[in-house]
């Protein structure tokens, strides 16, 4: 989150608008759905304006952005209404392995636990340190090693349960 | 059989996540940030009317119940001119109790389930749902054993209740696991409690035997009990203004309020804020990046002073008080509208 930071600073709207985008990416990998990524997107949103101002003269919003939405994510109710989803989800289905780049882990992904997921789209995807992975989604360093093994090696016995088919 | 080293699972993770980035619409994100809606609360008086009229229907559910209903509090024996109706001690409590229990009654169950009056397996003791702000003293547990398979459990529950039902699947199974736990959103949260989740935890016994588990979960808030509120005689308000992050960081300002218009404007403010959820496991704590500022509030009024600290809002710390040099039990929420009229009595 570099490039929009320092874009972001003039006022509440421009700050959101600005880093909507790559938030929206990271809910995207956070919940696996486009439909709870929207909604956890506004909820962050919601819960940030409450001291929008403030975030949007911080040296870097977009950090302080992602804390709130991990910290929504993590800690939040899980919301198991039966709702319709919008038809265009169902494109995140589990697709065929594709032989040249490896199988999509997209679906295993769904099976681990919010937290373990959550420390492995931080460790992965936003390539953070362990001690600031910590911070945010509240839990010891050593707890986030032990996540992210734990996380792989999950997907380690999927992807091999998969292959012995 | 390909030896999947963490060094090709880490790879194979990056180009998962490259290749599903695309599922995040700019467009739509921008959308959401320009239409999200700012939180509001709702105002004291209102939140009070609610509470009595949820008092009054859960006395009625707790009465056909057979239960006692919620005993009622004494009400302060000074009046507070400006909160009129403060609510009373162990108000929310009783409403979460109550609340709870009206939350596990709700939960359905299939017909010709046994309730039993302990865990029909200890296994099933090991399940449950705790999501969330939940004080486990307040949870309520009801313990079942249902005459169907497992599979025809979930698909019951699929059809008489909220909860997503595919949770319980693992990924490209057809049918459901042998125990797992369902649960949703049970009621509309409160001034006085978190939000109420209700839970369904099953295991399978036999072929055509399931024994579950029902549970009401949430957590009550601080009452604002008559100690915690800043009287009507307030003369004077010290304001410390600090930063809590960023660099620079710029140093402590402090200031004193004793314009009248202002100190009433800024003790009907305090006076609003909501207890902090009591007695809940810590959630996430994560580190402000950039300036944030918080703010240490004193309020003095004759023989009396009751200090107000900042809290950590993002590690869920409510702001503690301390009323003539002792500190209370009750925490507050912190609040954007109190913080902007400190700010703006600070310059």
């Amino acid at each position: 989150m570099d490039v929009t930071d320092a874009a972001a600073r003039a006022d509440w709207a421009q700050t959101a608008t600005a880093l909507a985008p790559r938030l929206l990416r990271l809910a995207v990998m956070l919940t696996g759905s486009s439909y709870e990524a929207e909604d956890l997107l506004q909820s962050t949103f919601a819960r940030a304006q409450r001291h929008g101002d403030r975030i949007a003269a911080m040296a870097a919003p977009a950090a302080y952005l992602r804390t709130i939405m991990v910290n929504e994510h993590v800690s939040r109710h899980r919301r198991r209404r039966l709702r319709t989803v919008p038809l265009s989800d169902a494109l995140e289905l589990p697709a065929a392995p594709a032989a040249e780049t490896g199988p999509d882990l997209w679906p295993w992904l769904a099976t681990l636990p919010r937290q373990q997921r959550a420390v492995l789209v931080l460790r992965y995807y936003e390539d953070l340190p362990d001690g600031e992975i910590a911070a945010l989604v509240g839990c010891s360093p050593a707890t986030v090693r032990s996540h992210a093994s734990h996380g792989l090696a999950k997907l380690r016995t999927l992807l091999t349960d998969e292959e012995s088919r | 059989m390909t030896p999947w080293t963490d060094e090709r699972l880490v790879t194979l993770l990056t180009d998962t996540f490259a290749a599903h980035e695309s599922v995040a619409d700019p467009a739509v994100a921008q959308r959401i940030a320009v239409t999200a809606a700012p939180r509001r609360r709702w105002p004291l008086t209102v939140a009070v009317a609610a509470a009595v009229v949820l008092v009054s229907g859960l006395t009625v559910y707790a009465v056909r119940a057979t239960e006692p209903p919620p005993a009622p509090s004494p009400a302060p024996a000074i009046p507070l001119p400006v909160v009129p109706v403060p609510i009373a001690e162990g108000r929310n409590r009783s409403l979460a109790d109550a609340e709870a229990r009206h939350v596990l009654a709700d939960i359905p169950v299939p017909p010709g389930s046994t309730r039993s009056g302990s865990a029909p397996t200890r296994e099933l003791r090991r399940l449950g749902a705790y999501n969330g702000p939940v004080d486990r003293s307040l949870t309520r547990t009801a313990w079942w054993v249902v005459p169907l398979s497992y599979t025809d459990l979930v698909a019951w529950y699929d059809a008489h209740s909220p909860a997503d039902v595919a949770s319980t699947f693992a990924p490209d199974a057809s049918s459901p696991a042998p125990h797992a736990t369902l649960d949703w959103e049970a009621s509309t949260p409160s001034e006085a409690y978190s939000q109420p989740a209700a839970a369904v935890s099953y295991i399978r016994r036999g072929p055509h035997i399931t024994a579950i588990r029902t549970d009401a979960t949430l957590a009550a808030r601080y009452d604002r009990t008559a100690e915690t509120l800043a009287p009507g005689t307030v003369t004077s308000i010290d304001i410390t203004k600090s930063a809590i992050d960023g660099e620079p960081r710029p140093p402590s300002s402090d200031a004193t309020v004793t314009d009248p218009t202002r100190l009433t404007s800024i003790v009907s403010t305090f006076n609003d804020l909501p207890g902090a959820v009591a007695n809940a496991e810590p959630g996430g704590c994560g580190s402000p990046v950039g300036i944030v500022y918080v703010y240490a509030v004193t309020f003095r009024w004759p023989g009396h002073t009751l200090a107000v600290d900042a809290g950590a809002e993002l590690c869920g710390i409510g702001r503690g008080l301390t009323l003539d040099g002792t500190e209370l039990t009750p925490t507050l929420e912190n609040s954007e509208a109190l913080d902007q009229l400190l700010d703006e009595a600070v310059g």
